[in-house]
This record gives C-alpha cells, sequence and structure tokens, in this order.
C-alpha cells in the first residue's frame, strides 16, 4: 500500500514537472537547461521549433534530404552555442538567424565542391519531386515554383522565405537576416518582381 | 494596382505551394534522428545516458565545470562559425545564358577600376550641383562614357529622410576577352553616386542595350555591402548579378564570368563620399 502510494505520488510528481516544462516560455526553458542540463527542456524546445525551422530550411534549399541534414545541424549548433543566446530577441528569432547562417554555410559549401557555377549547384539542389504531388497543385506548378525559387539570390530567397512564406515581418526578417528594415523592403520587392517574371504564365 | 494584383497572385500562388509541400511525415522521424545525433554529439560531456520507453533519450548535461567551462569548449567550434559567418556574407552569384564557368578570382584591378582623390572630388561637386539644382529630389546620377542619368527620389519623404544618409561613388568595370587572347577591352564602364540604401537602375540611353541595378548599404563596421546586377545585349550578350561586402576605395574583383564566345570579369569600387564640399 504504501509502495502503491509513492509510486502514485512520484507519477504525479513525473506529470506535475512535464505539464510545468509545458507551460514554460522558450526562455524559461533555456535558462533551466544551462542552470541544470535537464534533457527535457531542450526536448521541448526542439519539439516547439523544429517543424518550422524545417520549414524555412527546406524552402531555402528545395530539397528534402538536404533539409533534414542542414535541419540536424542547426540544432546542433543551437545546443552547442546556447550560452550565446542572450535573451535581447526571441529565441525564435535567434534560432532562425542559426537556420539562416547554416543554409547559407552549405550552399557555400556546395558551391565550393562543386566549383562548376550556378546552374550545376541547381543541379545538385534538385526540386524535391515528392512535394510536387499533390492533388490541388498540379506537379508541374510546384516544381516551377521550386525552380523559381532557386533561381533567386539566396538573400532574396530568404527574403521571401521569411516574408511571404513564413508571415515574418520585414522588421522581424530584417533582425534574422542582421539588415536593416529598408533593404529588407527592397529584397521582398525585388524578389517578387522576378518570381513574378520567372511565373508570370502562371499568373496571367 | 496592377502590381499589387501581381503580388496578390504570386501570394495566392506561394500559399498553395506551401500548404501542399509541408513534409510531416518526415518530422517524427528527424526528431529521432537529431534527438540522436545531440546525444551523440553530447557523448564526451553528458555522464548519464540511456533510452527511454520510445527508445530514445536525449541526455545533455552540462559539464562540471559549468556553463563557462562549457562556452570554452565550445569556442573552436563557435570561432570556426563565426570566421564561416563571415565569409558567408560574401556570397557571388552570378548567371550568363551561355555561362560555363563563374568564380570570383582575385586579380590585379585595372588602374581604371580605382576612384582616385580628384575624381572623387569632382564627383562630389557634381553630386551636389545636382542636388542643389533640383531641390535634393536627386537620388542617384549615373554617368557613363559622357552621358548623365538621373534618379529622382519618389516622394519628398524619400529625400528628406535619405538626406542625412551616407553618400557613396560607386565604379562597375566589365571587361572582356576573346577566347585564347590575352588583353581584357573595357566593355562597360559606369560610375553611381547615390545614397546608401537607394536602389539605382541605370539604362543608358545608348544602343549598348547595357543595364545596371545597383544597391548599397553601409554597415556600422565600415564595409559597404553592395548588390549588383548587370546586364549588356547586343552581338555579345552578358549578365552577371553579384553580392558583396566592400572596403572603402578598394577595387574587387566581383564575378569571373566564361561564355563560349568570351570571357569576362566584373570589377566594383566603392568609396564613401565624405560629403564636406556640400
Amino acid at each position: 500500500m504504501r509502495a502503491e502510494s509513492g509510486l502514485i505520488h512520484h507519477s504525479t510528481s513525473v506529470l506535475t514537472a512535464c505539464e510545468a516544462i509545458l507551460s514554460d516560455s522558450d526562455q524559461q526553458l533555456i535558462d533551466q537547461f544551462r542552470e541544470s542540463g535537464r534533457q527535457e527542456c531542450m526536448d521541448e524546445l526542439l519539439h516547439r521549433h523544429l517543424a518550422s525551422v524545417r520549414a524555412i530550411v527546406f524552402q531555402m534549399l528545395l530539397n528534402n534530404d538536404a533539409a533534414d541534414d542542414v535541419t540536424q545541424d542547426v540544432f546542433l549548433r543551437v545546443v552547442k552555442g546556447i550560452d550565446r543566446f542572450e535573451g535581447r530577441s526571441e529565441f525564435s528569432t535567434w534560432l532562425f538567424q542559426v537556420a539562416m547562417n547554416t543554409v547559407r554555410s552549405y550552399l557555400q559549401k556546395q558551391q565550393r565542391l562543386c566549383d562548376h557555377g550556378r546552374e550545376e549547384l541547381h543541379e545538385y539542389l534538385t526540386v524535391s519531386q515528392d512535394t510536387a504531388d499533390g492533388p490541388v497543385l498540379q506537379a508541374e506548378l510546384a516544381t516551377n515554383i521550386q525552380t523559381a525559387l532557386l533561381q533567386l539570390t539566396p538573400q532574396l530567397r530568404a527574403a521571401i522565405v521569411l516574408v511571404c512564406l513564413q508571415g515574418k515581418t520585414a522588421t522581424e526578417a530584417s533582425e534574422i537576416e542582421n539588415c536593416s528594415t529598408n533593404t529588407m523592403y527592397w529584397r521582398v520587392h525585388e524578389g517578387r518582381r522576378k518570381l513574378e517574371q520567372l511565373l508570370s504564365e502562371h499568373l496571367s | 494596382m496592377n502590381a499589387d494584383h501581381e503580388d496578390e497572385k504570386l501570394d495566392a500562388l506561394l500559399s498553395d505551394w506551401l500548404s501542399e509541400s509541408a513534409p510531416s511525415a518526415r518530422i517524427s522521424e528527424l526528431h529521432n534522428r537529431i534527438v540522436t545525433s545531440l546525444l551523440q554529439a553530447h557523448q564526451a560531456d553528458s555522464p548519464q545516458m540511456g533510452a527511454n520507453e520510445n527508445g530514445v533519450q536525449l541526455v545533455v548535461r552540462p559539464s562540471l565545470d559549468g556553463p563557462s567551462a562549457r562556452s570554452k569548449h565550445w569556442l573552436s567550434s563557435l570561432a570556426v562559425g563565426t570566421v564561416a559567418a563571415s565569409l558567408l556574407a560574401i556570397t557571388l552569384l552570378v548567371s550568363g545564358s551561355n555561362s560555363q564557368h563563374v568564380s570570383p578570382a582575385a586579380e590585379v584591378p585595372p588602374d581604371y577600376a580605382w576612384l582616385h582623390g580628384e575624381q572623387l572630388k569632382n564627383k562630389e561637386i557634381l553630386l551636389c550641383e545636382m542636388e542643389s539644382l533640383f531641390d535634393h529630389k536627386v537620388a542617384w546620377l549615373a554617368e557613363t562614357d559622357a552621358r548623365m542619368n538621373f534618379g529622382f527620389a519618389a516622394h519628398e519623404s524619400d529625400s528628406t529622410s535619405a538626406a542625412a544618409s551616407d553618400r557613396l561613388a560607386v565604379r562597375i568595370l566589365v571587361q572582356r576577352r576573346q577566347p585564347g587572347t590575352s588583353t581584357w577591352q573595357l566593355a562597360l564602364s559606369i560610375d553611381v553616386m547615390s545614397r546608401s540604401e537607394e536602389l539605382v537602375h541605370v539604362v543608358p540611353q545608348d544602343d549598348s542595350g547595357s543595364e545596371l541595378t545597383l544597391w548599397t548599404y553601409r554597415l556600422p563596421d565600415g564595409t559597404i555591402a553592395v548588390d549588383s546586377s548587370v546586364q549588356i545585349a547586343g552581338s555579345f550578350p552578358f549578365s552577371a548579378e553579384t553580392s558583396g561586402l566592400h572596403q572603402n576605395d578598394k577595387p574587387m574583383q566581383v564575378a569571373t564570368v566564361h561564355q563560349k564566345d568570351a570571357d569576362y570579369r566584373v570589377f566594383q569600387t566603392v568609396a564613401v563620399l565624405n560629403g564636406k564640399v556640400i
């Protein structure tokens, strides 16, 4: 009876701890991780942000396998560099900064490895076919959209991904991209203009 | 209105694509993969590791020396990351219809790539006179050969707010040479004077069919970010898009393009105009 009571008490404590983590803010989870190294804190952060990070990485690279690899690298960098997060911005903003830097790092590395110019880099970053078979959006159109996105420079693509696809404000996006808000406005404008040219047949 | 309509259509198109490209099925698998990799990465630091009922357990513990020691442990990684981030700031993408190879190569810039003191002074005087003449509505000036092109601020507020911003002179040179020859010939030379963050679009009124889009931004550390897109039409069509960080008044080769009919290289020089003559 005492053993059962102890078990119930223990289970209740664990449940309470889990509930506490779920209700903690990102900053609280980071603080706890720094202080005690509690695994659940980092796991919860991973759970909260994995989908959004993976989404922007995929939208930058347009390749599922590369997106998985780079997303993994992003979270490795985050854990290694967690002490550098000073809390002056939202954790998600810092996380997106790390993600964008990791994406650029990856693109640069591929550029160096290929060293065959943009066209062959694009061949390396082949458009993922498994995302282009939706019932509403025809596969060809999806492929055209991804090909058009790949033709933007990484800066312009990042602007389109953050503002047009992820719904960030120009100010938030500029913080992630470490540029001025005006610059972000210009990049979005220029990115839209180029996409509209490239996708003109689908916009008419 | 038309542009807004186009934007709305584009947004709708992207939104449809976005909703169908979310690979939710991969997330769970990726989550486990990341947890495993984090576990492996921290094996050295982690005194306890084990598997929970889901098969994978993340145990990431700070070292016994506390967070500062952990920071030191990752110092080398961070240093590499910082250097990588700096290098990443200089990105370069060049496109050309017949491009076979594109690379930024460090070659000695030609003498005429430099913006010398006297030239800069004359450009400042010219810019000041034009601003004065057009009631400070001039957003940028561009010189190609003996021709002058102007861009005006779209709104009054643009010119007012930009009045205090940095003025910059940018020289863009495109050189061309025939395959198998060693002599570079000047294919295009444009000097632009504008304010930082001003979008410049130059279409010279000549028969060259050349076109330049330029944007500059002076960073707090004094370096200048420059995005440019240069295009030459005619019998030797060429286009290049570049993006890079420049030191003040230091010519930089930003692109080398090998095409079937010719080789090209692009130099850019950016100098801050101090505005003393204004």
